[in-house]
């Protein structure tokens, strides 16, 4: 405060100011929290780490950090650039054996992302695939063991392709392709990190 | 007004348990028997790992091109004084990407800063990717002194105005044309190597050069007809080895005289230490910096030869110095550790005195002589938009600082 200046009463102003913008800060909170009226949780991803490697002893994760080349030559293999670089690799061990590997990943269905984690042998087959959460009103076949089981035992060597081993869903076009794209980088990001494109 | 704050209350009393109870039903949800692996990784861990869909700067339209950028709302109330009351869009800003090939891409940035009545190149440049460890940038690049400069997006700092250290020490938002090497090493050292368009102590007729209040401030040209007489070198080493732990050094030094013959160079070095450490939702930052100015007098000199008729006070000081120290803690990191919304509670102390130490016959102005402590809250509903206040407690040596009342927000894309 200036001194020798008479006090200028500002704090039932400032308390005032303060209250309307809690209350727009909570308003903007209830309005993002009710956008999320589509999104349906299936798993959480604890709940799909315990389900994915049940018969494991111990879970425990790795950060994966693409460089340069690797990004080029995941660019180069998937035909799109990858702006992510960093990838939590979670590894299902019994004593010394690895059990697996899992990712989380997200691809975009239509406008909103879709969530999955899958599970990968230690020689990088897909093993198995859960959605975690579907945040779109359309399109939520894609979770169901009957469409994902077609991508078990794909490779790397031999990525998933659409309409020529999966088969599409009718209604689900935009879904099936976004877990299609997302299972086949799932795949070579397994190689760079854990594969025979380490090299 | 009593009455108005008593409703506020129960507004805001009704809104928070319509929040707080479906959340802590949320996380009543158990798992059950203890079969099962072992899970040994943290919450926090897998949450900020799924919440990697937020992630994403920029928006990329197909191969080549992306678009990011970022803006800013502020109100500022300095309190015991109603001028200085405003509503401000302080920044908007576009930029633009463009990868010509995936080793030569083009990235830049315009600010159109005080609902767009300014406009700033923010930085312009050709980036040659040859290695993680070795590239080229040529172009107007953002001066990597201290930490902010090249992160400077308002997202990245909980408080509604940028600390003080980095308006008045540092002179950020600070670009100037440059050429040289940028890398990372595999066990966490990054490194920028530049050759730079220096400052301009004197400035000309139409303003600009060195100030005692302002410090560097206005010595910036910007690449905009700067003067290129004389050059910087700019040196930052960046490391990030330490899982939670960043640590950072920038040495910049070159003659700012910009030739004029009172002045024999004026050779300016600055040094900037900064640390930032997190762990357990806290973020603890700590940051510094000594500038030293060769000849301040001459400068001071010939500023007032520019205008003789006009008695020159505000005087360039030999040494500035500056520093604060931050912690901010999440909130939600231990009361509500799946949330996806952020909340973040921080408090700074800042010195900064743009008038350490004065050449020879000429005197410092208490009133530069200042320090600050700001307190506040910064709520993110998602990563890339930030609703903000603080309350800033400012003094100066000569008791003229006004305290201030900030509000805002900020969003990036």
């Amino acid at each position: 405060m200036k001194r020798g200046q008479p006090t200028i009463s500002l704090m039932p102003d400032l308390r005032l100011f303060i209250r309307a913008f809690l209350c727009v800060v909570l308003f903007i909170g209830a309005g993002t929290w009710t956008a999320q009226a589509y999104e349906k949780v299936y798993l959480t991803p604890q709940e799909a780490l315990k389900i994915l490697f049940k018969d494991s002893e111990v879970v425990r994760a790795e950060e994966k950090i693409l460089s340069k080349e690797q990004q080029k030559s995941l660019a180069g293999q998937l035909g799109y650039s990858v702006p992510r670089t960093t990838y939590t690799f979670y590894i299902g061990q019994s004593g010394h054996k690895i059990d697996g590997y899992a990712l989380i990943d997200h691809q975009i269905g239509k406008t909103r992302p879709i969530s999955y984690m899958v599970l990968l042998s230690p020689q990088g087959e897909v093993e198995q695939i859960e959605v975690l959460v579907y945040r779109e009103s359309h399109g939520s076949e894609v979770r169901h063991q009957r469409f994902l089981k077609q991508f078990y035992r794909k490779r790397p060597s031999e990525v998933p392709r659409l309409d020529r081993d999966i088969a599409n869903i009718s209604g689900a076009t935009l879904s099936v392709r976004a877990i299609t794209v997302g299972v086949k980088r799932a795949l070579l990001l397994w190689n760079l990190f854990y594969g025979s494109g380490q090299n | 007004m009593e009455k108005k704050l008593r409703n506020f209350n129960k507004l805001i009393i009704l809104t928070v348990l319509s929040w707080v109870v479906p959340a802590s039903l949320n996380r009543a949800t158990a798992y059950g028997a203890e079969e099962g692996p072992r899970i040994e990784v943290s919450e926090s861990t897998v949450a900020k790992d799924f919440l990697r869909y937020e992630e994403g700067h920029g928006i990329r339209v197909g191969d080549k091109l992306s678009f990011f950028g970022y803006g800013e709302l502020h109100y500022n109330d300095p309190i015991g004084t109603s001028a200085g009351d405003q509503f401000d869009f302080h920044r908007m800003v576009i930029g633009v990407g463009v990868d010509f090939t995936d080793w030569l891409i083009f990235r830049t940035e315009v600010d159109f800063e005080h609902a767009a009545t300014e406009i700033e190149l923010e930085f312009a440049y050709l980036d040659f990717l040859i290695s993680d460890l070795f590239n080229v940038r040529m172009g107007s690049i953002l001066v990597p002194v201290g930490f902010l400069n090249e992160h400077h997006e308002p997202t990245f700092y909980y408080s509604v105005e940028r600390p003080q250290f980095n308006t008045i020490i540092i002179p950020t938002t600070w670009m100037a044309a440059g050429a040289g090497f940028h890398g990372k090493t595999d066990f966490g050292l990054e490194y920028r190597a530049y050759l730079m368009e220096s400052l301009d102590a004197i400035g000309d007729d139409f303003g600009g050069g060195f100030r005692g209040d302002r410090g560097l401030r206005n010595g910036r040209r910007r690449v905009a007809e700067a003067p290129g007489r004389d050059v910087a070198g700019v040196l930052r080493l960046d490391y990030k080895g330490i899982k939670g732990l960043q640590l950072g050094t920038s040495v910049w030094l070159g003659n700012t005289g910009q030739g004029d013959g009172t002045v024999g160079g004026g050779l300016t070095s600055i040094i900037t230490g900064d640390a930032r450490f997190a762990i357990e939702g806290f973020e603890i930052t700590g940051t510094g910096a000594w500038i030293h100015i060769a000849d301040a007098a001459g400068i001071n000199a010939a500023i007032q030869a520019l205008d003789p008729a006009t008695a020159f006070a505000n005087f360039v000081a030999s040494d500035i110095i500056g520093w604060y120290g931050e912690v901010a803690y999440h909130l939600f990191h231990h009361l509500w550790p799946d949330s996806p919304y952020d909340l973040v509670v921080f408090g700074r102390h800042e010195r900064y005195n743009t008038q350490h130490d004065m050449p020879a016959g000429f005197a410092a102005n208490a009133a530069n002589d200042r320090n600050s402590t700001t307190a506040g809250l910064a709520f993110y509903p998602i990563k890339q938009v930030a609703l903000k206040f603080d309350y800033s407690f400012n003094r100066n040596e000569a008791g003229t600082a006004n305290d201030q009342f900030n509000a805002g927000f900020a969003f990036i894309y």
